[in-house]
């Protein structure tokens, strides 16, 4: 029982997240929704600690893992990578919550339990190897995003949000715990350790062995859980309901969901087919198998960033066009993936680190300037650059990076990915991904264009000097990462992530 | 009675496109809510036959419980599901006095 | 590089970086200027701190380059920077540091210091215009990008102030835009230089080729080992790169841009397009130098092009009016005889040349600066005359300018000129044909140069004394002229020719640079021949002669007015007109090469752009926006079509899955 409590100290930053949610909710009820102001403050300093016991934590790990809590939670570098940035999103939305003139009508206290709740689910979710765990996770953020999305009780476009979210949510739930459990039915094990590679005498069957058996219910299973993945990334076509709900969500929601939700689900995504298809060369059948999930990922990826940004090219909303240049984005990322190989891996972490940074930035923008103008549509950004011109060129920093120009870290993470798609056999894909980013050049810079190249409209500015400057903080970082700043701990993080997924996945059966 | 492990899995197939059919065709929002939890009922029931099965065969990877006690956790997720579904659909029919799906059609394109 | 002669100096990304700094603030004041100018208020002050801090930039980052060479004068060979590791992305990385070794601390001592004068000198030259604090920004933002091409430790580096100075030097010609013309200049100065950076690029992708990296002392040590395999590869990438170099530094057939150059400010004429800018072609061949040891057919087209470009040059100077005309065709030729010294392997010579060429050629400038001022903006020499009771100051440094340029005996020009012609002379073969074309532009250079001292400050005043009120101009402008007259007069002690004492200081200096192109020399059998003191002398004694003859014809033939130019127009015409238009040159461009280029054009834009290319482009446009209309009519908000399109992905997903 010692030992058990000793390695909850493994789980610290959740155990605060988790006491973090219980303070502030019950401080929320004590004060009956009088200002919040503190309530958020009271939430940046848990995340600060939070953040602070995650970078201990990564100092005192080594190349390997370590589960606690029965097997059930793993602690590896590749989910404290994701852990560092969930936290740091998490602290910039608190930000643009307790800024947000939108927000501050609602401006309770309960919002800032359903984000740390939100949190503890991501955190779980990237930081197990048991299907159970992720599952539990997953949930958890899906229940409390769906809360979120339907925040504004008052307003249609907010209710019709959350509950498509939560109509597809559910689906989605229901279908991947099916397919969960007919993965278990296959390989008798959670762990997905034993099913990648399940040693004898292990009590397991791994999932290559069963597919040489039998590949239909194999494919099957596996496609059932991906499809649950794919819907939480929103890779096309399971991305339908990204639009309406990143419409209607509230706009700081609407971050979380861009960034945090998504980057944690592509955590989830890459474990799972890491620990399943990528065991380099351990079996010609398994490595067969891997590359053809590869394939299947790169044909997704490819529909996932053209469809992506041709739907994003004729959208009239700004926030709209952000939902689907999010969704494009998803579709870059799955290029990492599905190279196979742990540098794609590593290319794919680098490029969600580089896609928190200039998302935040560009949803940031979104909702300074949906306060300025209380509108969120293209032709209402006239004369932007004019009346606020830091924010309007932090925007502008955004778009570049969002294109994949040099010299912003957009630029530096596409780099990488591509370079990974090309060594692992995918030229093809590139290709694909340059046209795409010629593509979204189009839509990107219609706004950089409307903020600069016409002429003003009349209109009373209202400034927001916090939110100006987390902006041009933001937009510096995007610039300074993309010249290599900050490279040592990023790259060094991103290529150690993989690494220590790998060792783990090989060594799960000797355990 | 010892049913047979396919008999159950058939089964569970069969719940499972049940659920998916009602969830494409029914317009009452609170029975697509019900056929979701179909699907869950589905892999239950697949986690419960799989753990017999494998339990059976005198194979046991990691723990001979972890099927049952999936789907005991995936019983309270549909729980939080059902009561947070619940209340959105409340909080739509406040706004819009219906709880037909198609009533949620305003944000497209 | 031996590392044990190699120190580590993270100050040196300082060197480029304040400059840049200086410019980013002097842009941001200039924002400031127009701010207020809208608003009405007083908007002198801030024009005039962007000066101060533009000079400032420039004279910190002296300091640092005057410490960094006393390290090197302690003996080091060269000091380098930290690397800057951009992006490596597995097989691929680009890193990049700051070297300052024995070439580039002599290129960052005549950047920053001929600099700092000419930045100074525009504080009164610019002083009242409009867009003030913008010139400086400009100015900032090219010291910025030439420090950058000779510090960068790699060919991408070098490209990258090779391009950022080509972008200042448009911006800066193009300075007063409102006129017209200089927006032309701008322009032509541009698209000429594009051709040299395409032959840049193409060079610098062989080199990749052929050593696999862009980093510029490993491109050096490899080349012995590659040379016996790919002589001929060696060859067209040392004359692919020298085409880029023709380019920048005005080199026959591309040197038609420097002339228009004039357009701009004067400062920037004596900024870019004499003492820095040009030279960047003559720091990059000397920076390869065992790239271009390895090519001797290269080395002796480089002489030929030396050679034509300066006698071109100095023939055309002779009959121009425009004051500043005359320097920039001086400029061409003299950037001739760099490329002449070059070829015979004469590195040092070449540097030695460069430098006596920024100090006299920008006193030159800035002089013409000064009478131009005094003069109400007049640039026509025709119109001058007698300035010297005027304006004395300018009068007595332009003199000794003028001496240096024509080499007049023991003047700086004299020395450095005199070391290349001795050179040529030396290396025997076809270099003494050569050497018979330097020295007959060395007379004409003479000639031209005291032509333009005459008709400037001597004979009859020719302009209308009602209107005109020449001027001497304020002590910015003067010191600076003093300053850069002494360095003018006395600059020739760098490298002393071997008969005297002292002798071959810049040569000594040089030498850890130049020894791998010295070895390749002496492997092939091109190496530099000495000459006995006695031919040294004598030539030392010819050039004097020379110089001194033709000094006196150029200026006892103007001192009394610009008679002998009528005459000789009305005598022979057409010679007269051939040498002023640049041995027409320029129009042949544009008659056989800008005109049917035109008409392609006209044709391609007219036929084939608007029916096939802009057909299918305009085509994929329309195509890809009605695409995505349809698209959004996918996302139709409806849940159960999103559901059924979910359904039947999942299902491809898994049928594809089994069956491919």
């Amino acid at each position: 029982m010692n030992a058990y409590i000793e390695q909850m100290g493994l789980i610290a930053p959740e155990l605060v997240l988790t006491a973090l949610s219980l303070f502030v909710l019950t401080w929320d009820l004590l004060k009956k929704g009088r200002n919040s102001d503190h309530i958020g403050y009271a939430t940046l300093v848990g995340l600060a600690v939070t953040g602070w016991l995650l970078l201990q934590q990564w100092g005192m790990l080594g190349d390997k893992g370590t589960q606690t809590a029965f097997g059930m939670v793993t602690i590896d570098r590749f989910g404290t990578f994701f852990k560092l940035f969930t936290v740091g999103s998490m602290a910039v939305v608190t930000l643009f919550v307790m800024l947000d003139k939108n927000e501050r009508k609602h401006g309770i206290g309960e919002y800032y339990f359903l984000l740390i709740g939100a949190s503890i689910g991501a955190f779980f979710m990237v930081s197990t190897n048991n299907l159970l765990l992720l599952m539990l996770g997953l949930e958890l953020l899906s229940l409390a995003s769906y809360s979120l999305a339907g925040f504004h009780k008052g307003s249609k476009r907010s209710a019709e949000a959350a509950l498509k979210y939560i109509v597809f949510g559910g689906l989605s739930a229901g279908v991947m715990l099916y397919g969960i459990s007919l993965l278990y039915g296959l390989t008798g094990t959670l762990d997905l350790g034993l099913m990648g590679h399940a040693p004898e005498g292990s009590g397991a069957v791994s999932l290559a062995t069963q597919f040489d058996a039998s590949p239909i219910p194999v494919a099957i299973a596996v496609v059932l859980v991906l499809a649950g993945f794919a819907y939480k990334v929103s890779v096309v076509p399971f991305h339908f309901w990204t639009p309406d709900v990143y419409e209607g969500a509230p706009t700081p929601v609407t971050t979380f969901l861009a960034v945090g939700s998504k980057a944690a689900g592509f955590a989830a995504l890459l474990r799972f087919v890491g620990a399943l298809f990528l065991t380099d060369g351990v079996d010609a059948s398994i490595v067969a198998y891997g590359d053809r999930i590869g394939f299947l990922l790169a044909i997704l990826a490819a529909i996932t960033m053209t469809l992506g940004n041709l739907s994003a090219l004729r959208q009239g909303s700004l926030k709209r066009m952000l939902a689907y240049s999010s969704i494009a984005h998803a579709g870059y990322v799955l290029m990492g993936a599905a190279s196979m190989t742990s540098e794609g891996f590593a290319a794919a972490m680098f490029y969600l680190a580089a896609y928190y940074c200039m998302n935040l930035g560009a949803f940031g923008f979104l909702i300074y300037f949906e306060g300025v103008t209380g509108k969120d549509d293209i032709d209402s950004l006239k004369g932007m650059g004019w009346r606020h011109p830091v924010v309007a060129w932090s925007m502008v920093v955004f778009l570049v990076a969002l294109t994949g120009l040099p010299p912003t870290v957009g630029f530096y993470g596409k780099l990488i990915l591509f370079y990974a798609a090309i060594d692992a056999g995918l030229a093809w894909l590139v290709i694909i991904a340059a046209i795409n980013s010629v593509i979204s050049l189009f839509y990107y810079f219609r706004v950089a264009k409307s903020m600069f190249l016409t002429e003003p409209v009349p209109q009373v500015p209202m400034r927001q000097h916090g939110l100006a400057g987390i902006l041009c903080v933001l937009a510096v970082v995007t610039v300074l990462a993309g010249l290599g700043a900050f490279k040592d701990p990023l790259r060094g993080w991103a290529d150690e992530g993989p690494a220590s997924l790998e060792i783990y996945a090989t060594d799960a059966g000797s355990r | 009675m010892n049913v047979p492990t396919e008999h159950l899995l058939a089964l569970a197939a069969i719940l499972f496109s049940l659920g998916v059919l009602g969830f494409l065709t029914r317009k009452n929002l609170i029975i697509v809510l019900a056929s979701i939890e179909l699907m869950l009922n589905a892999a239950n029931l697949t986690f419960v036959a799989g753990s017999r099965a494998w339990a059976a065969e005198g194979v046991t990877g990691g723990s001979p419980l972890q099927g049952p006690i999936f789907s005991l956790f995936v019983i309270l997720v549909a729980a939080a599901e059902a009561a947070v579904g619940l209340a959105l659909i409340i909080a739509l029919y406040r706004l819009k006095q219906s709880v037909a799906l198609d009533s949620a059609g305003e944000l497209k394109g | 590089m031996d590392t044990s002669t190699v120190s580590l100096a993270n100050e040196l990304w300082f060197v480029p970086f304040l400059p840049l700094l200086g410019a980013l603030l002097c842009g941001a004041l200039h924002l400031a200027v127009l701010r207020r100018r809208k608003a009405g208020g007083a908007e002198a002050p801030l024009q005039a701190l962007a000066g101060y801090v533009a000079c400032g930039a420039i004279a910190l980052a002296l300091g640092i380059v005057v410490s960094s060479w006393s390290t090197l004068l302690g003996g080091a060979e060269a000091i380098e920077s930290g690397t800057w590791n951009w992006i490596d992305a597995g097989s691929f990385d680009i890193g990049l540091s700051m070297v300052f070794d024995r070439l580039s601390s002599v290129m960052c001592l005549v950047i920053t210091g001929v600099g700092l004068l000419i930045h100074i000198y525009s504080l009164g030259y610019m002083k009242g215009d409009p867009g003030f604090a913008k010139f400086f920004a400009y100015l900032n933002l090219f010291v910025f990008a030439m420090l950058m091409l000779v510090l960068s430790s790699n060919l991408m580096g070098l490209f990258v102030g090779w391009e950022g100075v080509g972008l200042c030097s448009y911006l800066l010609i193009g300075f007063w835009y409102e006129k017209g013309w200089p927006a032309e200049a701008g322009q032509k100065a541009f698209i000429v230089n594009r051709i040299g950076d395409a032959c840049f690029l193409l060079g610098s992708f062989l080199l990749i080729r052929l050593f696999g990296t862009l980093d510029l002392s490993d491109v050096g040590a490899s080349v012995q080992a590659v040379m016996g395999e790919h002589p001929g590869t060696i060859a067209l990438a040392a004359l692919l790169l020298f085409g880029g170099a023709c380019g920048k530094s005005a080199q026959f057939p591309l040197f038609t841009w420097l002339p228009d150059a004039m357009a701009g400010p004067t400062p920037v004429s004596a900024l870019i397009h004499a003492a820095t800018m040009v030279t960047a072609g003559i720091y990059l061949l000397l920076r390869l130098n065992p790239l271009y040891a390895a090519a001797p057919s290269v080395m002796l087209v480089i002489g030929f092009v030396g050679a034509l470009t300066a006698f071109i040059g100095a023939s055309t100077a002779i009959f121009q009016r425009d004051i500043k005309k005359v320097l920039a065709y001086s400029t061409v030729s003299q950037l001739g005889y760099m490329f002449l010294g070059l070829s015979t392997g004469a590195w040092a010579a070449a540097l030695f040349h460069l430098v006596t060429h920024a100090f006299f050629k920008g006193l030159l400038f800035l002089g013409s600066g000064s009478v131009i001022h005094g003069m109400h903006e007049e640039q026509d020499m025709y119109k001058m005359g007698g300035l010297r009771r005027h304006m004395p100051r300018t009068f007595i440094t332009f003199v000794a300018g003028s001496a240096a340029l024509s080499g007049l005996p023991l003047m700086s020009g004299f020395f450095s000129k005199d070391e290349i012609l001795a050179m040529a002379f030396a290396s025997g073969g076809l270099h003494v044909a050569l050497w018979l074309v330097g020295l007959a532009a060395a007379a004409m250079t003479a000639f031209y140069t005291w032509r333009m001292v005459a008709l400037t400050f001597f004979g009859k005043e020719r302009f209308d004394p009602e209107h005109v009120h020449p001027h001497e101009s304020p002590a910015t402008m003067t010191v600076p002229l003093m300053i850069l007259a002494v360095f003018a007069v006395f600059g020739g002690v760098l490298n002393l020719p071997a008969v005297l004492p002292g002798a071959g200081m810049l040569h000594h200096w040089l030498e850890p640079v130049t020894k791998l192109g010295d070895e390749i020399l002496h492997s092939t059998g091109h190496e530099l021949h000495h000459l006995s003191a006695l031919s040294e002398w004598c030539l030392l004694g010819l050039g004097s002669l020379i110089a001194l003859v033709f000094a006196h014809k150029g200026f006892h033939a103007y001192t009394s007015g610009t008679e002998a130019d009528a005459r000789a127009r009305a005598e022979r015409p057409d010679a007269v007109g051939f040498l002023e238009e640049a041995w027409r040159i320029d129009s042949t461009y544009t008659r056989r090469i800008v005109r049917p280029i035109k008409l392609a054009a006209f044709l391609v834009a007219s036929v084939v752009d608007q029916l096939a290319i802009d057909g299918a482009v305009n085509g994929a446009g329309s195509f890809a926006t009605s695409l995505a209309q349809r698209l959004r009519g996918l996302v139709d908000g409806s849940v159960k079509n999103y559901a059924l399109w979910m359904g039947a992905g999942a299902a491809a997903l898994a049928l594809s899955w089994i069956l491919i």
